[in-house]
């Protein structure tokens, strides 16, 4: 026999969640559509956005003082929101896989990190002196490379959302480095090649003709990326992004073909522009954030209260069958008396006594078909029997129990062999078998220090069988009950009714196995399950065999 | 140990929907010389005529359509006075005390003692044959307060009263004689045998000494 397959744990459910990664989208905004109430809500700040711009448009030469303070407050602003959305949106991009919210992330972070550079071109931010970048010219260049940045970034995220996410963890880091390094190269070219830097501002501190033109390539990008996002939109989050662009593209078109003095009122109506386009984005991912954690928490409830449903469906059906029980069993007691009691009577009424004892076994025999009809009603509900494979189960039921296991920080550790054959089965059933033994394992080893915890799980092929342990470091079981586990309503546990294994041992039995019990090395015990390979043709043949009795 | 008087033979009222617990049931309280009548629905417990004899309901709590307890109160309301004893296939305090406020006579648990249910069946029928006995004594009385004249009635107010024949005479302008004649007739015709029992009689009819 080939040695066991050891596999980690993490590493099994890594692949598992990038196999349901790809299969079943994590809600988020990057892809629920949005509502008509959302939709709603973006046309009508749409509109202000608009309406504000073509009231803003005759004035955007009116000359105001120039207002440093407004302007740094704009862009600490833009620095901070951009980063946390930078931010939201890469981990949003890991949960999903989506390289298309990589790339708009990335554009929200260049978006935010430029800022530094933007503000040290000022005169005042760190001195008198500019930091860095001694013309003029530097703030407008930084001003139109981060919208060529951020429009470019847009673009791209518009252009590839479409594309089916990747399994592999988006490259996150790497991502983050190249737009740092973008702009190091950036503050490296103001600082060495300034002078290279197109004129944007004339002598007379008004726009040369290049502060016109460039902003106007970056309007023409901007609409380009408008028209990408809106076009196709799928999600809340490419309505919103349109509104940024949307601004963005009105305060562009202002500089573009309107302002003429830096220091004009429009140059107000841009920082409004940047200061909406810069939290639009961060509100509504936050706020939908908000709404998508309660949405889970309240599933997550639901899910609890499922579970405890299942628990209690289980004392509900244990109700009725002693009502179904109790019902028969009170005849048979009046019966029984009465026919005692005929017997006592001078002459002994004989023809009483037969009748009463004929209605007592009568209803023995009532109480015996109630167990019958509930057998029935248990085998029709689980005959689907499929080609399993043992370390699926395993995996699947050690998932459910993620969460506890780490709760009673046990160490989990598999051994899942990667030669098994598939077994003939019914799946809820054996995943009820596995959760059972390691819901007692949990339960066994609540008694023993926390470092010694540890929960083993094993899957390994063992001739025609699949050998099946699950060994947990808990006390381990008494000797002397260790032969009378499986048998119902006996057990070791404070509160419990002594079923679990007995169920556990019928099914195994049902699927012509065999369970037992052997103690641990050196505490604790080993409960191993040894199920056959599956022979489908034979079941079938069975199966078929049963369902065309007397042919 | 029972020992019914063939006149007021007692009858078992059983309603449960489970045939083989009713003719249980009946087997068992027939062992014991208790009549009983079988009803698989409350319904038709209720289109049933009644005998006028001492008897008792054995009850499951769960009935096809209404519950027993709502039974229960529906039988209070329509103002049938029976004693009921409830049977129950699970043991529910909380269903046993409001069966019990509600005045049943004992709440069994299926599967119960023999003794015990026949223990309860007595129990509530003697409680019937008591009030039937009250309801009885009631009516016999009220029809021997109906034969007195208008005259009669009058110095029977007076007499529970407390007041002596001389009083009662000066007090309806008769004479003394003529009062205790009219007084003799009424403690007669009322079977009362003395003054104490008549105030008792009285007290029951709600007689009270006329405001003249």
């Amino acid at each position: 026999m080939k040695p066991l397959e050891t596999s980690d744990l993490k590493a099994a459910e890594t692949a598992l969640a990038h196999h349901e990664r790809a299969n079943t989208p994590v809600k988020s905004i990057s892809n629920l559509p949005p509502t008509s109430r959302q939709i709603r809500s973006a046309l009508s700040i749409a509109v202000v956005l608009v309406v504000s711009y073509g009231a803003s448009v005759p004035f955007a030469n009116v000359p105001l003082p120039p207002s440093r303070g407004i302007l740094s407050a704009v862009l600490t602003l833009i620095f901070a929101t951009n980063l946390i959305t930078a931010v939201l949106i890469f981990s949003q991009s890991s949960i999903n896989g989506s390289r298309a919210l990589l790339v708009l992330a990335s554009g929200y972070l260049f978006s935010s990190l430029i800022m530094i550079p933007y503000v040290l071109t000022f005169t005042g931010t760190l001195g008198p002196e500019a930091v860095i970048g001694s013309s003029i010219q530097t703030s407008p260049f930084l001003f139109n490379i981060w919208h060529f940045g951020f429009l470019t970034a847009v673009t791209c995220y518009a252009l590839t959302r479409h594309l089916p996410p990747t399994a592999a963890r988006p490259p996150i880091g790497w991502s983050v480095i190249l737009v740092v390094g973008l702009i190091c190269v950036l503050v490296w070219i103001i600082i060495a090649h300034g002078d290279l830097l197109p004129n944007f501002i004339a002598d007379d501190a008004k726009l040369a003709p290049s502060g016109h033109y460039i902003p106007g390539v970056a309007l023409f990008l901007g609409v380009l990326a408008l028209t990408a996002v809106w076009s196709r939109r799928v999600s809340v989050l490419d309505l919103w992004l349109s509104l940024v662009v949307l601004s963005i593209v009105l305060e562009l078109s202002l500089v573009t073909f309107f302002i003429v003095d830096r220091n004009a009122l429009g140059a107000y109506f841009i920082r409004a522009y940047l200061a909406v386009a810069g939290t639009l984005v961060l509100s509504v991912l936050l706020s939908e954030n908000a709404k998508l954690y309660a949405t889970i928490a309240r599933s997550n409830v639901m899910l609890q209260r499922e579970r405890q449903n299942k628990m209690m469906n289980l004392e509900a059906m244990a109700a009725s069958i002693s009502h179904e029980v109790r019902q028969p069993l009170a005849a048979i007691v009046s019966n029984g008396s009465a026919a005692l009691r005929f017997l006592d009577h001078a002459p002994p009424n004989l023809e009483e006594v037969r009748s009463a004892l004929t209605r007592l076994l009568r209803d023995s025999h009532r109480v015996e078909q109630v167990f019958d009809s509930l057998r029935a009603l248990f085998g029709k509900r689980d005959q689907g029997m499929e080609p399993i494979n043992a370390n699926e189960i395993v995996l699947e039921a050690l998932r459910i129990f993620r969460d506890e296991l780490r709760n009673h920080r046990i160490v989990a550790r598999t051994h899942l062999t990667s030669e098994l054959l598939p077994i003939m089965g019914n799946r809820g059933q054996l995943l009820e078998v596995i959760i059972n033994l390691i819901h007692n394992a949990i339960e066994a080893m609540d008694g023993v220090k926390a470092d010694r915890r540890v929960l083993q799980v094993k899957t390994q092929l063992d001739g025609d069988s699949v050998l099946l342990t699950v060994e947990d470091s808990g006390p381990g079981i008494d000797p002397n009950k260790m032969t009378s586990i499986f048998d119902a309503f006996v057990t070791t546990k404070q509160h419990g009714m002594g079923l679990g294994l007995a169920i556990c041992r019928t099914i195994v039995e049902r699927h012509a196995g065999k369970m037992f019990v052997v103690p641990a090395d050196p505490h604790g015990c080993v409960f191993k399950v040894v199920l056959p390979i599956g022979t489908p043709d034979l079941q079938k043949a069975e199966h078929e065999l049963e369902q065309s009795p007397g042919e | 140990m029972m020992n019914p008087r063939p006149h007021e033979q007692a009858i078992v009222f059983i309603i449960d929907d489970d045939e083989g617990l009713r003719e249980g049931l009946a087997a068992l309280f027939s062992s014991v010389g208790l009549q009983t009548r079988l009803f698989a629905s409350a319904p038709e417990f209720l289109q049933a005529k009644l005998p006028e004899t001492p008897s008792c309901l054995v009850l499951d709590v769960r009935l096809p359509g209404l519950s027993g307890l709502e039974f229960q109160a529906d039988l209070a309301k329509a103002n049938i006075q029976i004693p009921i004893v409830f049977m129950t296939g699970h043991g529910d305090i909380p269903m046993t005390v409001r069966a019990m406020k509600a005045g049943a006579v004992e709440f069994l648990t299926k599967p119960f003692r023999d003794q015990d249910m026949l223990d309860a069946a007595q129990l509530a029928i003697e409680r019937d044959r008591g009030r039937r006995k009250d309801e009885s004594a009631n009516r016999q009385l009220k029809a021997s307060f109906g034969t007195l004249t208008s005259r009669e009635r009058q110095i029977m107010s007076l007499v529970v009263a407390g007041l002596m024949n001389k009083q009662i005479a000066g007090e309806v302008g008769l004479t003394e004689v003529t009062v205790k004649l009219h007084r003799g007739n009424m403690m007669r015709k009322m079977g009362a045998k003395s003054v104490a029992e008549l105030v008792r009689m009285a007290d029951l009819l709600g007689v009270r000494r006329e405001t003249a």
